[in-house]
């Protein structure tokens, strides 16, 4: 099966490279005192965070570029070699030991361009075919807009830093900082939202209430305060956070219901069906744990430990990659005929995933608990045993991840 | 898209920009407000250049700050507070089992403790009460949680 795609084959091609880092990162996480150049945690860990992001928005674009391709929008192949520029100019900077030395946003700054450019010509495009992609599904669009918007004013945001009354005032700059990447992560998830409704429906869906979407622009715009309750922000701001992170069980129960709609439907050995079933479990996943770390004496525990790593893979690995690679099947061609390897595929990501979740779990427990009574050094060891756990899931979800894309070129 | 004529021409529809704008303003108005009444009470950090070391050094990737960064090392958000001036210089000089020797200049070591001093007279965390506040502890701000 070939995908001519140039930005959903770099996607992909990312996707096996992060998981390769990230097994990396994983052996110093289980092995810390490990002393090697090799796993200089330093440069492995940026890169991971770099490409898996990487990866996700090279698949949202690639696939936004497809969406428009079907409403008459001509090849984008300038835009598709600026991005892949991008990920090869970001890794070997990583690599060489330039960085931001900032989270999630790992690139150097004067990268950011390169990435900013062709998520903008993507909005400019996605007006120009406004018309016909509104008519052929509007929820779609407004998913698709909403989310590359959020993107770019998202980076923009993480970059207030450079501003001194920003970046010389700590406090105002680790608000400033997570609303960013709220923003930005937030941005990847509408949009691959919005792909998935295109991609996914053979009717157009109608837009909702415009009460829903200002109650879900509400919860997207005000729930990054629960990231730091515990810092010295205003009041105000954390009861906000508390509010619209709660608004989400709203899009809990949703996907909830979709979820037990998916198990239900009799589709034989659809290959679409398995990893659809596959993304809304870990979308439930992802968004009931949230929403429990939102709450704020849970997240006094929680806040800082391994298990917010679980949290996001769910939905960066369980979500956001698997939604790309079903789009991937459906671009290369007889995405509901049985693929040899791809429910193994499937299984040894959620064997990956579950292993993880165990393991960041069970670190997050004891770190969250023991930090409250004794100092670091004096409860590490206690952590180091589970994160064998770490490797073991970093193993499965290479091997489920080669089984996935073995059969696409 | 329209054809007239043999040409193709564009022509933007408005209704979806009039949205747009809409969600835009909406979205720089919540980050200007923000930005506005964040760190309103926080000191400023007396030292970009030990702010600039830490980014330079990706210390983030083992530890955090309030819980933002690296989970592998300590948080040292109160580091200076907790283990000392001293504790710091002798890490950063010689190292530990896990995090290599830095082998930072005087100058930097210097600036790079102010820094953490900066951070210290912000926050409490993680907190060591099991009772404690839930919505955090700060040491600049009026609230009393």
């Amino acid at each position: 099966m070939t995908i001519k795609n140039v930005l959903i084959k770099v996607s992909l091609y990312c996707f096996i490279i992060a998981s390769v880092t990230g097994f990396i990162a994983s052996l110093k996480v289980a092995l810390p005192t490990a002393d090697s150049e090799w796993i200089d945690f330093r440069k492995i860990r940026p890169l991971h965070t770099f490409l898996a992001l990487s990866a996700q928005i090279a698949g949202l674009l690639g696939l936004a570029q497809y969406i428009l391709g079907r409403y008459g929008a001509s090849p984008a192949k300038a835009r598709s070699y600026v991005f892949t520029a991008f990920i090869v100019a970001g890794g070997v900077a990583i690599l060489a030991g330039y960085y931001s030395g900032r989270e999630y946003i790992t690139w150097p700054v004067y990268l950011t361009p390169l990435l900013l450019t062709p998520v903008l010509a993507n909005i400019f495009r996605l007006f120009r075919s406004g018309k016909a992609l509104s008519a052929a599904n509007p929820e779609g669009f407004w998913l698709l807009v909403s989310g590359h918007l959020f993107i770019v004013g998202g980076v923009v945001e993480s970059h207030f830093w450079l501003i001194p009354s920003v970046g010389g005032n700590f406090v105002k700059d680790l608000t400033v900082q997570w609303h960013g990447i709220d923003t930005f992560i937030a941005g990847i998830n509408i949009s691959l939202y919005g792909v998935s409704v295109f991609l996914l429906n053979q009717q157009p869906k109608p837009l909702r209430n415009r009460w829903l979407y200002v109650i879900a622009l509400f919860s997207l715009l005000f729930t990054f305060g629960h990231h730091h309750y515990v810092s010295p922000q205003p009041f105000s701001l954390k009861i906000l956070a508390f509010a619209a992170s709660m608004v989400a069980v709203l899009s809990l129960l949703k996907h909830t219901k979709e979820y037990k709609k998916q198990i239900r439907k009799k589709t034989g050995k659809d290959a679409l069906h398995r990893l659809i079933t596959a993304i809304t479990f870990w979308m439930m996943i992802s968004i009931s744990s949230g929403i429990l770390f939102a709450i704020p004496h849970v997240n006094l525990y929680v806040h800082g430990t391994y298990w917010i790593v679980a949290h996001a893979m769910s939905a960066m690995i369980g979500t956001n990659m698997l939604i790309i690679i079903s789009g991937a099947y459906l671009l290369a061609g007889n995405a509901e005929t049985p693929k040899p390897g791809l429910n193994t595929g499937i299984a040894l990501t959620n064997a990956g995933l579950a292993v993880l979740w165990l393991s960041a779990g069970a670190a997050g427990i004891i770190r969250g608990f023991e930090r409250v009574e004794s100092d670091y050094l004096a409860y590490y060891h206690k952590i180091e045993c589970v994160m064998y756990g770490f490797p073991v899931a970093g193993l499965l979800l290479i091997a489920g991840l080669y089984l996935m894309l073995r059969r696409l070129r | 898209m329209l054809e007239h004529e043999g040409r193709t021409t564009f022509r933007i529809d408005y209704a979806p920009l009039f949205r747009t704008a809409l969600l835009l303003t909406g979205y720089f108005m919540v980050s200007l407000f923000v930005l506005a009444v964040a760190g309103k009470d926080g000191p400023s950090d007396p030292t970009l250049v030990g702010k600039d070391l830490w980014q330079r050094n990706n210390c983030v990737s083992c530890h955090a700050l309030v819980g933002l960064g690296g989970h592998i090392g300590p948080d040292l958000t109160n580091a200076f507070s907790r283990r000392g001036e001293g504790y710091i210089r002798y890490v950063l000089n010689n190292g530990s089992q896990k995090m290599p020797a830095f082998r930072l200049s005087t100058a930097e070591q210097n600036a790079l403790i102010a820094y953490l001093k900066a951070i210290d007279s912000t926050s409490i965390y993680p907190l060591k009460s099991y009772d404690g506040p839930v919505f955090g502890q700060s040491k600049t701000s009026p609230y009393k949680h």
